[in-house]
């Protein structure tokens, strides 16, 4: 049993907002805040900004991202770990947009995509991320994730401690059926709401808003936040 | 300073992390004991060989001390740390029990010339990819390096060169100094209530050595050999000093604490909880720049990726495990380019503020299909949307045909038309790009070529 230490400035008060805390506050109250889950090494951390949707990542967790932004968002969440020095693999999403991603202040000097040609190969392959990289990406419904190997994959996640980002990309069209995925502990929907910038031919696409909804396994109520994402400026902001 | 060197008599066992045992061990019969890692222990021969009666007679003592303890070890003496080393390493491999290697006073510059510089990076820290340089350079053996006179090297490779030419040259047992009047570095932390628990203090620790190096990071400075001291609420205490030639990040000082806790809780010496913890950096030198090269990187999430890497090769093929590579242009398919991860040697860092003539303008899209999808683009009235020859486009695009499904357009801006390579008939290209904007807010980046449709971007 750990003896926490006096100076210890975490605020013991819960982020109502955030609801993966509030499902991991049920089984380990000592984790009531962001502050206490990235300390303890147990949550990678998450640009403030998003603080409505996530305040850090769990570690051993699988987040699922769908809706029309959903990439943009596991960027958005994965970009400040990647500056504080956590790697990322992406595995099986070859067509990813890295300036995307460098867009959206992702750290590219530590990402690493991996192509993968079967299930077996993407099972591997996570398995092999997960035990050296903080955080993997990947849309495991491409794939198709049979129930002996999802529980093999969350199995290794925990060991590590690797957050898995898997995006649901919304199929292109009705012949593109989506298989079964991971199963998720936090499930963050991100649907866009409106782009700015075009007008008939003028202009340019230039800022998109989303609407981004969280649902947590235990919580009744999911809860939503509406970002620019990106604003024109290319930065993300909350709209209040 | 003075002008007859100290002579290092260094303890090495093959196992690098070979545990505590062997620095309990030591540390009995020597004082100042000085550990790089727990099978490299190095220290001041001069006190210990007057008190054997000579540095042979202590030599073959601390082997037989070792050995009784289970640990087969050499050592080695010599006027350098470079030098003590690689005689221990020679003495470890001479047989059990083994022989010392003792190099004679003055003879170390003799004794490294014709070792291979390599040898630098594994016992003097030492960049590889200097090493590779002053390869290329035609320097290959200490003694190549050595000849050169150090303040040039000092200018052409500054003060990490400055550091090999000190080792390579057996002249490395003072490392540049700080002077006296500077400040102590050092960082502690009382805790009111003791501590039983490893995880609370090793936390602490963190805080320690990252206050350390941003204050010795603000002064240019890193820290070479770190004294780490925890006492408990009974007063017993566990001591280390600490040594490493390149210098300790904070991550590294945090992992020589934790090994050292763990070591002392190994072996049950402490009766109360931890109530103080103290970090200070005794002997410091000037900081050489942090290596920034992505499989020699200096954190422990570094050394990880890596090796994951690797593993990832070795499932899916080397061509598979890709990095991303800036590579400009105006498609967006080849603003980056996918390159084998184990082939790239620095992460290429993209000019930031400089946009590309002609490229599309931010955002950039998620999704960049390599292989572009053939799409249909229709209008109001059904009919095929067609770009003109003056890059216009025929008529408001209403309905976006992909992969069976119809999607309904509210906006669209564009078209560009863009034209590649026009000097080279075989790879010239005309092309136009346009956004395209769906009800659902949906986001497309089509491309009319060859008279076609294309689907080459999507903003997810």
């Amino acid at each position: 049993m750990a003896l926490p230490s006096p100076a210890d400035p975490s605020p013991a008060l819960p982020s109502p907002a955030d609801p993966l805390l509030a499902d991991l506050s049920q089984v380990d109250p000592t984790l009531v805040t962001a502050t206490a889950l990235v300390d303890r090494g147990r949550g990678l951390p998450v640009d403030e900004v998003l603080a409505p949707t996530l305040t850090a990542l769990p570690r051993g967790h699988i987040i699922a991202c769908d809706g029309g932004a959903a990439l943009s968002l596991a960027a958005a969440l994965m970009a400040r770990s990647t500056r504080s020095g956590s790697w990322v693999a992406v595995v099986g999403f070859t067509d990813l947009g890295a300036e995307c991603l460098a867009g959206l202040d992702v750290d590219l000097t530590r990402l690493i995509r991996v192509e993968v040609t079967s299930a077996t190969e993407w099972s591997e392959c996570i398995a092999a991320a997960a035990d050296g990289f903080d955080i993997v990406l990947t849309d495991s419904s491409a794939v198709g994730v049979a129930p002996n190997v999802d529980r093999s994959v969350r199995q290794r996640i925990r060991g590590r401690g690797a957050v898995v980002l898997d995006i649901v990309v919304p199929p292109a069209g009705p012949s593109r059926h989506a298989h079964r995925g991971l199963s998720s502990d936090v499930a963050l929907e991100a649907r866009p709401l409106g782009w700015r910038g075009p007008h008939r031919g003028a202009g340019h696409l230039s800022g998109r808003r989303v609407m981004v909804t969280a649902h947590g396994r235990r919580r009744v109520r999911p809860s939503s936040a509406t970002y620019w994402m990106p604003a024109p400026d290319g930065s993300i902001t909350v709209e209040r | 300073m003075s002008a007859t060197p100290t002579r290092q008599l260094t303890i090495w066992h093959p196992v690098q992390d070979v545990g505590d045992g062997l620095i309990e061990c030591i540390a009995e019969a020597v004082p100042d004991l000085e550990i790089v890692t727990p099978g490299w222990l190095v220290c001041r021969s001069h006190g210990p060989a007057r008190y054997f009666g000579g540095e042979e007679r202590c030599a073959r003592y601390l082997i037989d001390l070792a050995g009784d303890a289970g640990f087969a070890v050499g050592v080695g003496i010599a006027d350098g740390r470079l030098a003590a080393g690689l005689a221990a390493r020679r003495s470890a491999r001479s047989g059990r029990p083994a022989t010392p290697v003792i190099i004679a006073p003055g003879g170390t510059p003799g004794y490294l010339a014709r070792h291979r510089l390599d040898r630098l990076v594994e016992l003097g820290d030492v960049d590889a990819h200097l090493v590779d340089l002053f390869g290329r350079l035609g320097l290959r053996t200490c003694g190549d390096l050595a000849r050169l006179p150090a303040e040039r090297i000092l200018a052409r490779f500054g003060p990490a060169g400055r550091r090999a030419w000190s080792l390579a040259a057996g002249d490395d047992e003072r490392p540049l100094l700080v002077s006296a009047t500077s400040p102590t570095f050092d960082a502690e932390r009382v805790f009111e209530t003791p501590v039983v628990d490893l995880q609370p203090i090793v936390f602490s620790a963190k805080t320690l050595a990252d206050q350390l190096t941003a204050r010795l990071d603000r002064a240019g400075l890193v820290c070479r050999r770190l004294v780490a001291t925890a006492e408990t609420d009974h007063g017993e205490r566990s001591e280390r000093h600490w040594y490493r030639d390149g210098g300790f990040d904070a991550a590294e000082i945090v992992q020589r604490v934790r090994w050292q806790l763990e070591g002392w809780i190994k072996a049950a010496d402490m009766t109360a909880g931890v109530v103080l913890l103290r970090l200070v950096a005794d002997l410091v030198g000037p900081a050489e720049g942090i290596q920034t090269s992505l499989w020699g990187g200096r954190s422990r999430a570094d050394d990880d990726a890596a090796r994951a890497t690797a593993r990832l090769a070795g499932l899916v093929g080397h061509h598979a495990v890709t990095v991303p590579v800036w590579s400009g242009g105006r498609l967006p398919a080849e603003r980056y380019r996918w390159t084998p991860a184990l082939e790239v040697e620095t992460p290429s860092v993209v000019p930031a503020g400089t946009p590309w003539p002609g490229a599309l303008p931010p955002p950039a899209p998620a999704i960049v299909h390599e292989r572009p999808v053939p799409v249909g683009l229709i209008d109001e009235t059904g009919a095929a949307v067609v770009v003109g020859g003056r890059g216009e486009i025929s008529s408001p695009p209403a309905v976006l045909r992909l992969d069976g499904t119809e999607h309904r357009l509210t906006d669209w801006a564009g078209p560009w038309p863009i034209e590649q390579r026009w000097w080279d008939p075989r790879r010239h290209r005309r092309l136009a790009h346009l956004q395209v904007v769906d009800d659902s807010s949906g986001a497309w980046l089509l491309a009319a070529e060859r008279r076609r449709w294309w689907l080459v971007a999507r903003y997810l």
